[in-house]
């Protein structure tokens, strides 16, 4: 039984257009999957949909082989809290806040003491380089020191499931080698990492390819 | 984390948000301040005009019917427990006939009245004391502070010798309300007993009953029954003196400042609501890749309800304790009346409240955004 799976997966926007359809796959625990394919092919969407964060129009997504994609939406929102970590596109980070107080931000949804959270997020922030930068808002670092700080964030938790919306993407050679390196330690350490990219590199490197077609 | 640790954590969570956002916080906060300002230096100022014309009013008497009779118009002390069972009657106090007295170790000293009183006097009962040493229950006696100062006792406590003879121990200072002022100087003998205030004789002589209601419109009523528990044997010989004139009046003033303030109160916190929540919807909308981001993350949507709300309410906190200060220290400056506490306090508690349930739309359209949508880049 794979960690997270999807069978007959389906959604499309309210226009009818579909976006990602009869889709069975399975990501195991311990493994890297790439997803790549043209823009707009839905690969963002599939790693939203994978996330809990939208209901397919037809088909399942599966933790430990249990239904998840139907829970009501604080089901759901627990389950990203406690079981799921985002890189997102652009980082997403929080403009207004210190890069510390991003890092530990989901601390506040799992119900996790601020003071714990703090001490593991200076840890991830030590082992990826940004510890100098844990008071600076994010306006003053640069694009690459910004992912590494939503890697941090997505990692917090020891997530049991990590899903990377092309977490290389801006990034120079050097710190996309970091970035791949933390995802795949992570995934050594039985948890399921999904990314999304245009990377071929990046993409032949990890454990399933998934090509998904233009619409 | 404990239920406690979970609150703690969001209201630094939604002091951490306010912080980060000090141009629509400052809105905020000027906006409740404004609204208790408003409030204070409006409606506040005309309350604290009415409640000292009400004070004055109260002062007078408000809410009490005298009457008077002659030691032989058959008006006795039992009717002191049939008055004191109504529920309209906040206390009665009653009064025998009177019997000068003057201090017995100045002889030719001035006289004042002395009197058995019965019931309830201000916050002290008249119930007879008890015998102490070689005075009788009938020979102790509490004089006014007026009275005091007629009789020479300046310790507070001393002998009198009334007309009859009969000696007095004037035992300590007895505080006059307002309402029996017209008693003054008054020294009276507590006469009531722990069971009844009509002591052990109930067939006494009164000759000034006060009867006190619970409130001033309640004045009228109370002299009807006051009336219809009088049975005088001379109706020539009774007077009864109300004060439903001033009740009425009393009623008016309140009535009229109560409806126009409400009225102005109530437009003030409508408008700064639109305002607050009007503020709450740009920034909802300017902010809604944050909230897409929260949602991604794991918040539930009551969280995110939960957390805008505390945010303004912790705002509003602030803009209320502005906005009063501010009010209370202009009106003072200008030197006009200052509403009393429990009206502030009112004030303010529903600007809170106000400006805080106005950022449940705003928070609740906060709470719906969708990561999907809002996160992507295109």
């Amino acid at each position: 039984m794979s960690l997270l799976a999807t069978e007959l997966l389906s959604f499309g926007y309210q226009n009818g257009e579909m976006v990602v359809r009869d889709l069975s796959v399975e990501f195991p625990s311990g493994s890297v999957t790439a997803l790549t394919g043209p823009s707009g092919c839905g690969k963002s969407t599939l790693l939203y949909l994978l996330g809990l964060m939208v209901r397919p129009v037809g088909g399942a997504v599966l933790l430990d082989g249990t239904p998840v994609h139907a829970l009501p939406d604080r089901e759901r929102a627990r389950l990203r809290a406690h079981h799921f970590g985002f890189v997102f596109q652009d980082a997403a980070l929080d403009p207004t806040r210190t890069v510390l107080d991003n890092v530990v931000e989901t601390a506040l949804y799992r119900g996790q003491p601020r003071r714990d959270a703090i001490s593991a997020a200076h840890r991830l922030m030590e082992r990826f380089g940004v510890q100098l930068r844990a008071t600076h808002k994010p306006g003053q670092i640069s694009g690459g020191q910004a992912q590494r700080i939503a890697l941090c964030r997505a990692l917090l938790t020891n997530p049991r499931v990590v899903l990377a919306d092309e977490p290389t993407g801006n990034l120079d050679p050097a710190t996309s080698a970091i970035v791949v390196e933390a995802l795949r330690e992570h995934a050594d350490g039985g948890a399921a990492v999904v990314i999304a990219t245009h990377d071929p590199a990046l993409a032949a490197a990890c454990d399933q390819h998934i090509a998904l077609d233009a619409r | 984390m404990s239920v406690l640790g979970r609150v703690a954590s969001l209201i630094r969570e939604a002091y951490a948000a306010a912080c980060s956002q000090p141009v629509a916080s400052l809105l905020t906060v000027v906006m409740v301040a404004g609204m208790c300002a408003g409030a204070l230096l409006t409606t506040g100022r005309t309350v604290a005009a009415e409640q000292a014309a009400l004070s004055r009013i109260d002062a007078a008497g408000t809410r009490s019917v005298v009457v008077r009779a002659d030691p032989d118009a058959g008006l006795t002390v039992a009717l002191l427990d049939r008055l004191f069972a109504v529920d309209a009657i906040e206390a009665v106090a009653g009064f025998g006939p009177i019997v000068d007295a003057r201090n017995a170790a100045v002889p030719g000293a001035p006289k004042v009245a002395t009197r058995r009183a019965y019931g309830t006097i201000g916050d002290r009962a008249m119930v007879a004391l008890p015998s102490i040493g070689g005075t009788t229950v009938e020979d102790r006696a509490f004089a006014s502070s007026r009275a005091l100062v007629a009789l020479g006792l300046h310790d507070n406590t001393g002998d009198l010798v009334t007309d009859d003879g009969r000696g007095l121990v004037v035992v300590g200072e007895l505080a006059v309300p307002a309402h029996l002022a017209f008693l003054e100087p008054l020294v009276v003998v507590p006469s009531s007993t722990v069971e009844a205030l009509a002591g052990a004789n109930p067939d006494d002589p009164l000759v000034v009953l006060v009867v006190l209601a619970d409130t001033p419109q309640q004045v009228a009523v109370v002299e009807e029954i006051v009336r219809g528990l009088l049975t005088p044997t001379d109706p020539t010989k009774v007077s009864i003196e109300t004060s439903a004139e001033l009740a009425a009046i009393r009623a008016a003033v309140s009535g009229e400042l109560g409806s126009y303030g409400r009225s102005l109160v109530l437009a003030i916190l409508a408008g700064a609501a639109v305002l607050v929540a009007v503020n709450n919807l740009t920034l909802v909308t300017l902010r809604r890749k944050d909230f897409g981001r929260r949602r991604a993350l794991g918040a539930t949507q009551s969280l995110i309800i939960a957390l805008l709300l505390s945010q303004v309410a912790l705002l509003a906190v602030l803009g209320a304790a502005v906005g009063v200060v501010t009010a209370l220290v202009g009106l003072a400056g200008a030197r006009q009346p200052i509403p009393d506490v429990s009206f502030t306090a009112a004030v303010a508690i529903a600007a809170i409240l106000t400006a805080t349930l106005a950022a449940l739309l705003p928070a609740v359209i906060a709470s719906r955004r969708d990561p999907l949508h809002e996160l992507r880049v295109p």
